[in-house]
């Protein structure tokens, strides 16, 4: 016993007599919101953190606000990420915590050059998390997506997460981006943000989030689709949740909110052909009727659900017959429904696969289904009806 | 100094979850790909029928431990040797489950306190615990510690749905054919196979008779609640990141936000966790005092824990860092434990052990 107590106590007093290793205080703590990244006319990597400032916190809520930023911007240039954060903890009096980091710009030059160098420490490095937005700067420099000064929230790089909606991707997109370049039937997109200002109102405090830039297997960027194109390229690679879609009918046009967003594909493989089938189905509202149709009338609204659907239909086939034709990147995940349905094919095919992708004969199906005609049945009379 | 055969279990439960989810899965994916899970189920139904090996060796002495009764069966010395080299592994494994418990809390709570700090604080708590409480206190303790880390992991494979991605798991077998998927079922077959400790423990079971059910049932959830992490981690990761994070299920929790304020569960996690291998690495601690005091033919087997206490601290200290250890685990674990302490000695046990009693009843 004499023996154990002894042991008990000098290990006792080896743990007070010590210091403490990993004492931090929260106000010794620098938080990291935002990273942005990019390569310098030089060819070197720049890397700029948007770091938050506690004490402005309080003066904006106060005293309503005098247009201070809660951050500010720090960069570095050299070689690689980890030597810059070492350079940028260099410009801060706090210690660096990365733990809070919710998005990452990227360049779009760089992401041209390709992100296979960057990538590993994102999810090497213990101190970050994976639940992460990641965006590329669309004709621009990430770091300008930094110094946006958004009067919804102090840290535009929160914005950039919050206004993801465009494929609801939110911050799993760091996951999502990751995932798909470790698979070999699919290639990696990423949501574009836009920050040029259209009007002298938003300059400076919007981005917009309108495009997807297409990556191929090496994670260079290879092509963007915008707008329409590229809430399409959501929809049939499947991560879109809801979106209006409006279209000309020829009697006028017809807004439908369309949630529920779901796609199926189906494939066959013929000799040396490759089919597949897409359905896409979604449940909708009806938001704008210019059109003297009477969408409560079942057999007017089945009419127009039919064409409505095949206009659609052909626009999204054309937007994959342009994916497949100018970038030639499987961004939908074909291969990958190729895989799970034809497994042993699949192993001839994988090495081939950005060759046979453009070759793909692709037929698109959407079954979308109006299922309110919101809060009115025809059209109030002279509010619009063309008589 | 008894423990009832439920408080068994809880033992059992405890100290299985605690590394089979947190060690085996990466490398399962790693070899077995989407169907991990499939291994994972080969590995269950591998790990049943070794603890019911094992359970019928221990029932068959119940009166004694390993130590005693490998000298019953083989005689003297080829008995103390067995037992010797039982103690061998067990001193490595404790030892190694140390020193990964240090690495792990530095890794992701405490960067720059030195390991050791770490390790010596858990040793002292094992001691304290082995010396004052025995077997009991650590059964006692694993009953609380148990459904803790039970609802724990619920609760984060609850949460953590919404971010499943279940194509992933597509297709299954074609990938990957049957013999991967055999192998990749060893790693956790031989984590399931630390059961083997009830050849040690078993003396202090009240009632040896019931034991059965209560150590199927443990493996059954140890190796069920594997396989759902197999599943969440490849449908989560996919099988590129999943194979290649050191501690997926960990990862995982990490990823979890549900409705944006519940998140960075992993402290609450790590927390519980550290219960499950305290409770694991105590019972390891008792066994090899308990063990080596048998051995040495030493009476009162709390003084040595004065000397197993600091020789395992020792050996946590020796190896370089994390690789050396995840080694350890690959190589001398499933390649040479595996076969000869889970699987072999044991049926060799049972055999010598009925041969045996014919011959006594013969005579």
């Amino acid at each position: 016993m004499k023996i154990f107590r002894c042991f008990i106590i000098c290990s006792l007093c080896s743990l007070l007599l010590t210091g403490c290793w990993d004492r931090n205080e929260i106000n010794e703590y620098a938080f990291w919101i935002g990273t942005a990244l990019d390569v310098t006319e030089s060819g070197k990597l720049e890397k700029s953190a948007q770091i938050a400032i506690p004490a402005e916190f309080k003066t904006l809520k106060g005293s309503g606000g005098k247009g201070e930023r809660a951050n500010i911007v720090v960069s570095a240039t050299g070689s690689s990420i980890v030597d810059l954060i070492q350079q940028i903890q260099e410009k801060l009096p706090r210690r660096i915590f990365l733990g809070h980091r919710r998005s990452i710009f990227i360049g779009e030059k760089l992401a041209h050059n390709g992100l296979v160098d960057i990538m590993d420490q994102f999810t090497r490095n213990p101190d970050t998390r994976m639940r992460t937005d990641i965006f590329v700067v669309n004709d621009g420099k990430g770091k300008d997506a930094l110094t946006i000064n958004s009067p919804f929230n102090q840290f535009s790089a929160i914005v950039a997460v919050h206004q993801d909606r465009y494929c609801r991707l939110g911050d799993t997109s760091l996951r999502d981006f990751l995932l798909d370049a470790g698979r070999d039937g699919i290639r990696p997109s990423m949501p574009m943000i836009d920050i040029a200002p259209v009007n002298k109102l938003e300059e400076n405090k919007i981005i917009e989030v309108r495009a997807v830039a297409i990556f191929n297997k090496d994670l260079k960027m290879v092509g963007k689709v915008r707008d329409r194109e590229s809430l399409e390229l959501f929809w049939v690679k499947g991560v879109l949740k809801n979106q209006y879609v409006s279209e000309e009918t020829g009697e006028g046009s017809i807004s439908l909110y369309v949630s529920n967003l779901k796609r199926k594909f189906s494939t066959t493989i013929e000799g040396d052909k490759l089919k597949v089938r897409v359905k896409l189905i979604g449940n909708a509202r009806v938001v704008e009727n210019n059109t003297p149709i009477d969408l409560s009338v079942s057999s007017q609204r089945i009419h127009t659900e039919r064409k409505f659907n095949k206009i659609k239909a052909q626009q999204i086939e054309a937007t994959i017959r342009k994916i497949q034709k100018e970038y030639g990147q499987d961004v939908f995940g074909f291969g990958e429904e190729f895989h799970r349905e034809h497994p042993k094919q699949w192993k001839k095919l994988k090495a081939q696969w950005d060759q046979k992708f453009p070759t793909i004969e692709v037929a698109v199906d959407v079954g979308i289904k109006i299922q309110s005609t919101g809060d009115i049945r025809k059209r109030i009379p002279r509010i619009g009806a063309r008589e | 100094m008894k423990i009832s055969s439920w408080q068994l279990f809880w033992i059992l439960t405890t100290l299985e979850i605690s590394m089979s989810i947190w060690l085996t899965v990466s490398p399962t994916i790693e070899i077995a790909r989407q169907d991990a899970w499939i291994s994972l189920v080969v590995a269950g139904i591998i790990g049943l029928a070794l603890s019911w090996v094992l359970v019928k060796v221990s029932q068959r002495h119940a009166s004694q431990t390993l130590i005693e009764f490998a000298q019953t069966l083989f005689g003297k010395w080829l008995g103390k040797l067995i037992g010797v080299l039982y103690l061998l592994v067990w001193y490595s494994v404790c030892a190694d489950i140390l020193r990964i418990f240090s690495l792990f809390i530095k890794q992701v709570l405490f960067h720059d306190t030195p390991m050791w700090i770490i390790s010596m604080l858990m040793m002292i708590a094992m001691a304290y615990i082995a010396l004052v409480g025995s077997v009991e206190a650590i059964a006692r303790f694993s009953e609380m510690a148990g459904p803790l880390l039970l609802l724990g992991i619920l609760i984060t494979f609850i949460l953590n749905i919404s971010n499943l991605r279940l194509t992933l798991m597509l297709p299954v077998f074609m990938d990957t054919g049957a013999m991967s998927i055999l192998k990749g079922s060893f790693v956790n077959a031989s984590f399931l196979g630390e059961s083997m400790m009830i050849m040690m423990l078993i003396p202090f079971v009240a009632n040896p008779k019931k034991i059965l059910k209560p150590v199927i049932f443990s493996i059954c959830i140890a190796s069920m609640l594997a396989i759902i992490t197999a599943i969440m981690v490849v449908s989560t990761f996919g099988i590129q990141i999943g194979s290649t994070l050191y501690f997926p299920y960990f990862s995982m929790v990490r990823f979890i936000n549900y409705l944006d304020f519940i998140q960075n569960m992993d402290v609450w996690i790590v927390f519980i966790w550290i219960f499950s291998v305290f409770v694991k690495l105590s019972i390891y601690l008792f066994i090899n005092s308990y063990g080596t005091a048998q051995l040495l033919g030493v009476k009162k087997w709390r003084k040595m824990i004065a000397f197993t206490a600091p020789v395992i601290f020792a050996a946590t200290l020796t190896p370089a860092n994390l690789f050396g250890l995840l080694d350890f685990a690959n190589l001398v674990w499933i390649r040479l434990i595996f076969p000869i302490f889970i699987v072999g000695f044991p049926i060799i046990f049972l055999f010598a052990s009925m041969i045996r009693k014919r011959m006594l009843a013969a005579s």
